[in-house]
């Protein structure tokens, strides 16, 4: 061997090894860099797609919306929060996550109404974009000031030095959001079809613009933008109400406004999970059961109110509900359930009642529990629960437990139409023909009768909240009424929660400053210009 | 195949005498001498070891009389022929002159009288001698009685061993061991561990074979380690495997051992049912449990109804285990070329079902001189792992939530729930870990290739290539089971609903180019020159992708995703990183008595900007041996050695992630109409400016070799302090929940003295004994950190605290009577939600630290503690006695506390369906008013949970990592089996650990995989 040419060999392949230039520049191998988007009609689509994607990871990762309602009188959770029971510290996650989310989708939704307006595209689906933006904007705001009160407003994509202001009041948020809701009424579109079924029309705008007059009592204006979307509107009241909690109901003629979901994996929704029970397709684990309160607040279906003085035990005697032997006679339970109002056997299951669940099915719920029959329908809560049958799919064939394509309504028609109600009714000094109008149709549709004549204001406001119990239940739109309303701590505070056998629980609470959610402590230690909630502090 | 015939081969060696047949010892002998004595000439056979009871090879053995020379083999064995009163001389370099009798000559001990000197230390790119030594390298020589503890891995072996390291074991997962490694504290706020570069390779510490490693090096101050630049912030550490020596016999050796574990602490939890209902109806305050049901449950399980069961889990959960290791090598060498083979096994049960751990290792290291000018080697080295999928943490929290009133596994088979109607189901841990199975298997391979050229005498150029490949496929099986209340035949609803499979797949690997010129030469006799430029090109990269099916084909741990139904999940992600560097050294000295080194690299990295991309790392160093200089000679009747010596430098870290400075828009898809859509949006708040983070490090040190060079004493001092810390402070939520962008904000000093001291001695001709400690200090201050504060659950950090100081409440006192509560409440105190409104008997008063009268969260203060320990140390002893030698290795850290509280397994806020800790047994009642523990509460509320420093645990500790007692057989013995050395040995490990802290482990509060205990019996043979 010679010495030069092995030292030459070596020399020219040093020289090959370190030729490269652009060995430094590595750009991510996931990701998509800022400065190659915004450029195309197709980003502007994909931009406004990732704001939706806010709701649908509120409503997966915090709480099933509609299982707010677990922090009211009409259903409970099987184990406790600190909502429940009136425990929570400021500093809980709950708060801080939800917060969080909120300000996500108004950034994204800033960072759309930053860029979009400048990409040369089709006018029409930029207005559209430009238009969901603003809806989607509005509709987060909406949910920071119905939970926390006033909020910080920040209406562009700011830098990290502009994220430290105080809380805009109460009117200001509101004004806000009516602005960001008209922006959006005048931009977008009423109706949408196939693959763009679930973007936000004209009429979600214009629901939530109402709402934010009713919550901001302004009952007049509210009361005629649900009027607009009333007669102009193409919603209509869909004949069958437990369709309207199916997957077979997706997209249907009343919903205004949803999350949507597919049965993928992170892309469905946990009803199966969380309202299902043991013999839907996945096993649920019923952490959310509609209480006895609720169940007990049906009418009959003639409309008069329900008591059980009106009904007997085996023995003849008056049923006596916190008496568990009363409950073990077939026959005086299932008159108990019997002519009521339909709403309560297409929303709940109760004993004696029929369930279609995995693989079709039938199975009956026996009580006391049999567990040794196969068609023996299971409660995984066994002393004595009712079971939600809402958004509970119905002979389920889905595999995927977390993941339903069960779309979840946040507005639909009968809301808007008992919004217009109670409205009109504020309004009002007494409630005219178009408020008996509006509650009647939600029941007619049910199959209820209507109202009786001759109500007086309060006695309406009474209906109309006993209505939107029963009519809404399940669908978290309570935990928001009661609030508003100011009744949430005499419904709820010192209440125990109990099985239909009269087996206590646990004691919730509700205290005063249980009104509002507290400014999250995380977010208050980093930026001290925020003022707390009272009795928060 | 392969796995089978590694397996044969260890097997082989674990009765491999009958092989030692065709490798006998030769005996070298003069053959004139061996005809020219009478009959009273015998072959005289010995041994000769050093201080420490090592063995020593290539001692030349010299009978004075017959002039006839032997030289020892390298199992320190001999064989001469000569009268018992012949006079042998032992002399081997850098080891005193001794002469013995050849009676009494079965074992020599040499002594070392250049070595400490002399010692060859490896520093970045190349080795040094341990007198010219002007930075701070601790450097750790494998031994026997090292590589043959059942340390399963190199970081659990350099526990204790070195000054300035910091290793906490923070989980014992067989196979995926934790650790936590720190080189003079922590240095950064981000990822502080230090850089390990393994024969000129960076790698990871544990995919080393401990037995293959001669030697570990850790480099602490800039001056030695500037050289790796932009990585070297947090200290190297750089390992050297072993490599056949030229010009010696093969030899075949084997070491191995097993023996037992178990965990090394369990904590007590109540186990009798019946008492754990009581508990419930107390925290709640109500009848949870009926008190008949309750007598019930005691008088039919004093019975012993098996339906009845009062379960300790942990006695049921956690077992005793076989650990075992086998290690077989082969090294040696001849002319012109050399190597070592060596071949591994290790099989470690673990203490919980379903986490065993296999792992076959093999290393070939070689090396050729192809021609006078040129030297070519190689190292081949990798492993293949199987390790069974048990997530430690989920397995902890079944155990968590279950009662003692579950049964395990009944008797025919079928799993116990609770057994309380209109109660959840419980969970069973037995269930749980029964039915996953899974598999992480792991192949890994490395490759290093390298030509080293002599253009001139004293110039010489290395090229090396090296190659790391790494593949992981993981799988596991989840299925369905069902919990029953066996009292009643009641089957809960199974969990999950559907079976599932998961696979994964990751492949990483990365390439390392360099190529270096050294220059060494000495001029006018006096001035020593060493110059060293270099450059390197690393280029690292990884891949990995996962599925997951459910409603799998059949149910018996089918592991291939074509037998599942339904898709559930797809997932796929990759990152990369590139370096190009240009290094250089020059070391300059007068006579070996001034000494001056400087060390520069200047890197260029992917992770940062193009106009923040080049960073250059100096470093500077000096020492002065005063015991050189003409008027210190007096002073060389007791020291040998006096050196003073400081350096200083800058070095730099790059480890913040591969893309942080680029802004990254994610998808975030979205449903319309049954269709998913794309949805685009920004996925983190991007920092284009960011730059390195710059350690600067000053160090001065001493370092004195006394008493014949029996004592060596090292100490030093260092001010290591970095600035332009990359971090990250909270930002406002309003941001849009984006996790908040890199910054160059903060700066941080870590300061402190390390001892290091060593004395060799002996009494007698036989007992040798070697005490070794290490001691260092690290106090940690936050020295910038944009004036602002975060705080993180119970830590907060701001300027002029240690990083991650401890904030929180203090706890005052239990209050004993509600007149105290009365009395506050009149005194206009009141109680915030913070800690859970007005308190009870009971419950725990803090202090008003802020003396507003209100107990909330503004009270929290900050603690002079965090979970870093301020103060490391370390024994070793080792003593030999003829045959006998015993080895134990000390360890611990002081001035450190860590929280462990309220995380449901140290809480006295319960519910049903949770174990409870024995110690809530002392809790306050109203008969029983403690004033250590409070009353019980439920979960749900605030009282007596916030935090504070009630839960805050003094983990200091000093564990006895390892004791190990070996007995070589007298050489005489086994040469008539044809073997050279033959040594049993007895080894415990982490059994005996002294701390007032009563978790599972000081090392780490929060629930891990136990840290275990063993014991073992091991086996050397060299033949």
């Amino acid at each position: 061997m010679n010495k030069l040419n092995i030292i030459g060999v070596l020399v020219l392949l040093l020289g090959t090894l370190s030729a490269c230039n652009d060995f430094l520049d590595r750009d991510s191998l996931v990701g998509l860099s800022e400065g190659g988007f915004w450029k195309s009609e197709q980003d502007a689509i994909m931009g406004v797609n990732a704001v939706y994607e806010v709701n649908r990871e509120f409503t997966n990762s915090i709480v099933i919306y509609g299982m707010m309602d677990d922090f009211t009188d009409i259903s409970y959770q099987s184990f406790a929060t600190g909502l429940t029971t009136g425990a929570f510290p400021a500093n809980a996650a709950f708060y801080s996550a939800s917060w969080g989310m909120f300000y996500k989708g108004i950034y994204r939704a800033n960072t759309v109404l930053k860029n979009v307006p400048g990409i040369a595209m089709n006018e029409a689906v930029k207005n559209r974009i430009i238009g969901e933006a603003h809806f989607l904007r509005g509709y987060y705001y909406f949910k920071l000031w119905d939970y926390f009160g006033g909020v910080p407003i920040y209406d562009k994509p700011m830098n990290v030095d502009e994220a430290y202001k105080p809380r805009a009041t109460n009117g200001e948020v509101y004004a806000f959001i009516v602005n960001d809701m008209t922006e959006a009424y005048a931009l977008l579109e009423g109706s949408y079809s196939g693959s763009d079924a679930g973007r936000a029309t004209k009429w979600a705008a214009l629901a939530m613009r109402g709402k934010a007059h009713l919550w901001a009592k302004e009952y007049e204006k509210a009361a005629a933008d649900f009027r607009e979307l009333m007669e102009k509107s193409d919603r209509v009241l869909l004949d069958d109400y437990h369709t309207l909690f199916r997957v077979a109901g997706n997209n249907n003629s009343e919903v205004i406004f949803d999350v949507q979901y597919v049965a993928e994996k992170g892309y469905g929704i946990a009803t199966d999970r969380n309202y299902g029970n043991a013999m839907g397709a996945t096993s649920g684990s019923q952490r959310t059961r509609p209480t006895p309160e609720l169940v007990n607040a049906y009418e009959m279906a003639d409309g008069t109110p329900f008591d059980f003085s009106n009904f007997t035990n085996a023995d003849g005697d008056p049923f006596n509900p916190d008496n568990p032997a009363d409950w073990n006679d077939e026959a005086s339970v299932r008159a108990l359930f019997a002519n009521r109002d339909p709403r309560l056997q297409q929303a709940i299951v109760v004993p004696w009642s029929t369930f279609v669940g995995r693989g079709g099915a039938e199975y009956l719920y026996r009580f006391p529990v049999v567990t040794t029959d196969p068609t023996s329908y299971v409660p995984v809560w066994t002393n004595g629960s009712y079971a939600w049958r809402k958004f509970v799919e119905t002979g389920s064939v889905y595999t995927l437990q977390d993941n339903m394509p069960q779309n979840f309504p946040l507005i639909r028609l009968a809301d808007v139409i008992l919004m217009y109600a109670e409205a009109q009714n504020e309004a009002l000094g007494a409630p005219d023909q178009s408020v008996y109008d509006a509650v009647n149709a939600v029941r007619n549709r049910a199959g209820m009768p209507d109202l009786p004549t001759g109500l007086s204001k309060g006695q309406m406001q009474e209906r109309i909240r006993h209505e939107r119990m029963v009519e809404l239940c399940g669908e978290g739109q309570r935990y928001s009424d009661i609030r508003r309303w100011g009744i949430a701590k005499d419904v709820v505070d010192g209440v125990w929660m109990t099985e239909f056998t009269g087996v206590q629980i646990r004691q919730r609470g509700f205290p005063d400053h249980y009104y509002l959610w507290p400014i999250p402590q995380s977010e208050k230690d980093v930026n001290p210009n925020l003022d707390q909630n009272p009795g928060w502090e | 195949m392969y796995r089978q015939l590694l397996f044969a081969l260890s097997v082989f060696a674990m009765v491999g005498n009958a092989w030692s047949a065709s490798s006998k010892t030769k005996v070298p002998f003069s053959p004139g001498a061996l005809w020219a004595q009478g009959s009273a000439q015998q072959p005289v056979k010995g041994v000769v070891k050093d201080e420490r009871g090592q063995v020593l090879g290539g001692v030349e053995v010299r009978n004075l009389r017959t002039s006839e020379v032997v030289v020892s083999d390298s199992d320190g064995s001999f064989v001469i022929v000569a009268n018992p009163d012949d006079q042998l001389q032992f002399r081997s370099i850098g080891y005193g002159l001794v002469v013995r009798a050849a009676g009494e000559a079965k074992e020599v001990q040499l002594t070392v009288e250049e070595s400490v000197l002399e010692e060859v230390v490896i520093v970045g790119y190349g080795s040094q001698k341990r007198q010219n030594l002007t930075g701070s390298v601790a450097s750790v020589n494998f031994n026997e009685a090292t590589t043959s503890r059942p340390t399963t891995n190199l970081s659990s072996a350099l526990v204790g061993l070195s000054p300035g390291l910091n290793i906490a074991q923070t989980s014992a997962t067989p196979g995926g061991e934790g650790f936590n490694i720190l080189v003079r504290g922590q240095g950064t706020m981000n990822d502080a561990s230090p850089l390990v570069v393994i024969d000129g390779v960076p790698g990871a510490l544990n995919d080393v074979n401990p037995s293959d490693v001669a030697n570990v090096s850790v480099l602490k101050d800039a001056s030695s380690a500037a050289i790796y630049g932009s990585r070297a912030a947090n200290g190297v550490i750089l390992v050297t495997t072993k490599r056949g020596s030229r010009d010696s016999k093969y030899k075949f050796s084997y070491n191995g051992y097993a023996g037992s574990q178990s965990a090394a602490n369990t904590i007590d939890y109540i186990t009798d049912m019946a008492t754990h209902m009581e508990l419930v109806n107390e925290s709640e305050g109500r009848e949870k449990y009926a008190t008949d049901l309750i007598e019930q449950w005691r008088t039919e399980s004093a019975a012993g109804n098996p339906l009845y069961p009062n379960t300790d889990w942990y006695g049921e959960m956690l077992n005793n285990s076989l650990l075992t290791e086998h290690n077989v090598s082969v090294s040696g060498g001849g002319q012109n070329s050399n190597m070592a083979l060596s071949l591994g096994y290790l099989n470690n049960k673990g203490i919980i079902d379903n986490s065993d751990y296999k792992r076959y290792i093999f290393r070939l290291n070689a090396d050729a001189k192809v021609a006078d000018f040129l030297r070519v080697g190689g190292n081949v080295f990798g492993n293949w792992s199987d390790r069974d999928l048990i997530d430690a943490s989920s397995f902890f929290s079944t155990i968590r939530n279950t009662t003692p009133g579950v049964i395990p596994q009944y008797e025919d088979g079928r799993y116990g729930g609770e057994m309380f109607p209109g109660l959840p189901a419980g969970s069973n841990p037995m269930a749980y870990i029964d039915n996953i199975r899974g598999n992480a298997e792991r192949q890994r391979l490395g490759l290093k290739f390298f030509g080293i050229v002599n253009i001139l005498k004293s110039l010489e150029w290395e090229t090396s290539f090296g190659f790391n490949y790494n593949n992981n496929r993981n799988w596991q099986y989840v299925r369905p089971y069902s919990l029953w209340n066996l009292q009643t035949d009641f089957k809960y609803p199974q969990t999950p609903s559907i079976n599932s499979l998961f696979n994964s797949s990751r492949r990483d690997y990365s390439t390392v180019f360099n190529s270096l010129l050294r220059y060494t030469e000495t001029f006018g006799g006096a001035h020593n020159v060493g110059v060293l430029v270099g450059f390197d090109q690393q280029y690292n990269r990884m891949d990995m992708f996962d599925a997951k099916k459910n409603d799998i084909l059949g149910d018996d741990a089918i592991y291939i995703l074509d037998a599942g139904a339904n898709m559930e999940a797809i997932n796929g992600s990759g990152t990369d990183d590139a370096l190009q560097s240009f290094f250089g050294r020059i070391t300059y000295d007068y006579k070996q008595k001034y000494l001056i080194e400087a060390n520069a690299r200047y890197d260029g990295s992917s992770r940062f900007a193009k106009e923040n991309r080049w960073g250059f790392f100096p470093s500077f160093s000096a020492g002065w041996r005063l015991s050189e200089e003409a008027f210190a000679q007096p002073l060389k009747t007791v020291f040998d050695d006096i050196k003073v010596r400081g350096s200083w430098g800058r070095l730099g870290n790059n480890r913040i992630g591969d893309y942080t400075y680029q802004i990254v828009y994610g998808s975030y898809l979205y449903p319309f109409g049954g269709q998913l859509q794309q949805g685009v949006g920004p996925t983190e708040i991007a920092n284009s400016n960011i730059k390195w983070e710059t350690t600067t490090i000053s160090n001065v040190g001493l370092d004195l070799v006394l008493l014949k060079n029996r004592l060596t004493v090292s100490a030093e001092y260092y001010d290591k302090t970095t600035t332009d810390i990359l971090t990250k402070i909270p930002i406002p939520l309003v941001m849009g929940n984006f996790l908040p962008p890199w910054q160059n904000i903060a700066a941080m000093r870590n300061n402190g003295l390390e001892f290091q001291v060593g004395y060799q001695g002996r009494a007698g001709n036989d007992f040798t004994y070697f005490v070794g400690g290490n001691l260092s200090t690290v106090h940690n201050k936050v020295l910038e950190f944009n004036g602002d504060q975060s705080i993180s659950g119970a830590t907060i950090t701001q300027e002029g605290n240690p990083f991650n100081s401890f904030y929180m409440l203090e706890f005052d006192h239990i209050i004993q009577d509600q007149s105290e509560i009365d009395q506050l409440l009149a005194d206009g105190y009141t109680f915030g939600t913070y800690v859970g409104g007005v308190p009870s008997p009971g419950d725990m008063l803090y202090k008003d630290a802020n003396g507003d009268k209100v107990f909330n969260d503004a009270d929290r203060v900050v603690k002079d503690y965090s979970s870093l320990p301020k103060l490391n140390y370390g024994l070793t002893l080792s003593a030999a006695y003829k045959g006998f030698d015993l080895n134990v290795v000390g360890q611990g850290i002081g001035g450190v506390r860590q929280y462990w509280g309220n995380d449901g397994f140290n809480t006295f806020n319960i519910n049903e369906g949770f174990l409870q800790r024995a110690e809530i047994l002392n809790r306050w009642t109203p008969e029983n008013k403690s004033t250590e523990y409070p009353r019980l509460r439920t979960s749900g509320s605030a009282l007596n949970t916030a935090y504070s420093d009630y839960w805050l645990y003094n983990t200091a500790y000093f564990r006895i990592k390892s004791i190990q007692l070996g007995y070589a057989l007298p050489s005489a013995t086994t040469s008539k089996f044809k073997v050279d050395r033959l040594r049993i040995y007895a080894n415990l490990e982490n059994f005996f650990t002294f701390t007032k802290f009563d978790g599972y482990n000081p090392e780490n509060a929060s629930v891990a995989y136990p840290l275990m205990k063993q014991w073992i019996l091991g086996l050397n043979i060299t033949f």
